[in-house]
């Protein structure tokens, strides 16, 4: 993506850049205004919602207790980091789970289906309802195949709009490695979705 | 506010190709983000509310650190005082006690009734009780 700024670039069309969103008075509002697109990020990670609301959950759970007393604009970069590690460890977890099934060799055995916690391939909801719910699949599919730093620095940078610093935080890194992880997603998300041309 | 640094590209440049692809997702994400079934955003809300009611975990750092702190120093005065003292009143104990191990029964007991055998001596004796009698 050569030194190309995305946020510029996408600047007239109001996308990927910093959203201009009231600080929320309250963490019950903050919570009630992102929680939302909180569940579409952990479900597009998890690809499972029952999953992804534990995940919601869990963030908010953690927020509340330990930085209730943080100011309000560190609530997004610390939810968003919370979520992340949340999200992160639960991939960890159904993998290991998912290696032990195979040792033990039970699934597929006696034609029943792979393990429960296997990514279901359509997300179930009424977004899909919508014009674009094959696209949302497809862009749901596409960056779930991503590698995990790729993944999330699109989701916080691009989906989420957080800016570079914030994701940064989010990510636990510095805002060059954001910028490269979001740069290789993008070309690999470009090539992937060949299609949206 | 910043140029559109795309707008003059050619529709298959990369940039332009992604940049169009991220407003496309970012689109489709907040669709999707506004379009959430009924039952789920029931959940939400629990979830939220369970986590709102949840009580804030104390941090405990700053009571305990003075408290720890407070104890060593305690602790560290005792150390030091208590040599300071043991000499004085140790030997008077230790003596005490050496005398009363060696003693036989009789005196144990004269040892632990002090008071009385102190009031007994000072009265006075039979002979001179019944002389005083005698002189009245």
């Amino acid at each position: 993506m050569d030194d190309m700024n995305l946020a510029a670039a996408l600047h007239p069309e109001g996308l990927a850049v910093p959203r201009a969103v009231e600080l929320p008075a309250t963490m019950e509002a903050f919570l009630a205004q992102v929680q939302r697109r909180a569940f579409r990020v952990a479900e597009m990670g998890l690809g499972n919602a029952d999953d992804a609301l534990d995940a919601v959950q869990d963030a908010m759970l953690r927020l509340h207790q330990h930085y209730r007393q943080h100011p309000a604009q560190e609530w997004s970069p610390l939810f968003w980091g919370i979520l992340r590690r949340r999200i992160t460890d639960l991939q960890r977890r159904r993998k290991v789970r998912s290696i032990v099934v195979g040792w033990l060799g039970t699934a597929g055995e006696d034609g029943e289906d792979g393990p429960v916690w296997e990514p279901a391939d359509a997300l179930a909801d009424p977004a899909r309802a919508i014009a674009g719910r094959a696209a949302y699949a497809d862009l749901s599919r596409a960056v779930r195949a991503l590698p995990r730093r790729q993944r999330e620095a699109f989701m916080l940078r691009v989906l989420e709009g957080l800016d570079v610093a914030a994701t940064a935080q989010a990510m636990g890194c510095s805002d060059g490695s954001v910028k490269t992880h979001l740069s290789r997603a993008m070309e690999a998300l470009r090539h992937k979705l060949e299609d949206w041309r | 506010m910043k140029p559109d640094t795309t707008a003059d590209l050619d529709k298959n440049h990369p940039r332009r190709t992604e940049a169009d692809l991220a407003a496309r997702a970012h689109a489709l994400f907040g669709s999707a983000s506004e379009h959430i079934d009924g039952d789920t955003l029931r959940r939400l809300r629990a979830a939220r509310v369970t986590a709102l009611g949840t009580p804030r975990r104390r941090n405990l750092l700053p009571v305990l650190v003075p408290a720890g702190a407070l104890a060593a120093a305690a602790l560290a005065l005792a150390v030091v005082w208590h040599p300071l003292r043991a000499p004085g009143s140790a030997p008077a104990v230790a003596g005490t006690g050496a005398l009363l191990a060696s003693a036989n029964s009789s005196e144990v007991d004269m040892a632990q009734n002090l008071d009385f055998y102190g009031w007994l001596a000072s009265q006075p004796q039979p002979a001179q009780a019944a002389q005083a009698t005698s002189v009245q």
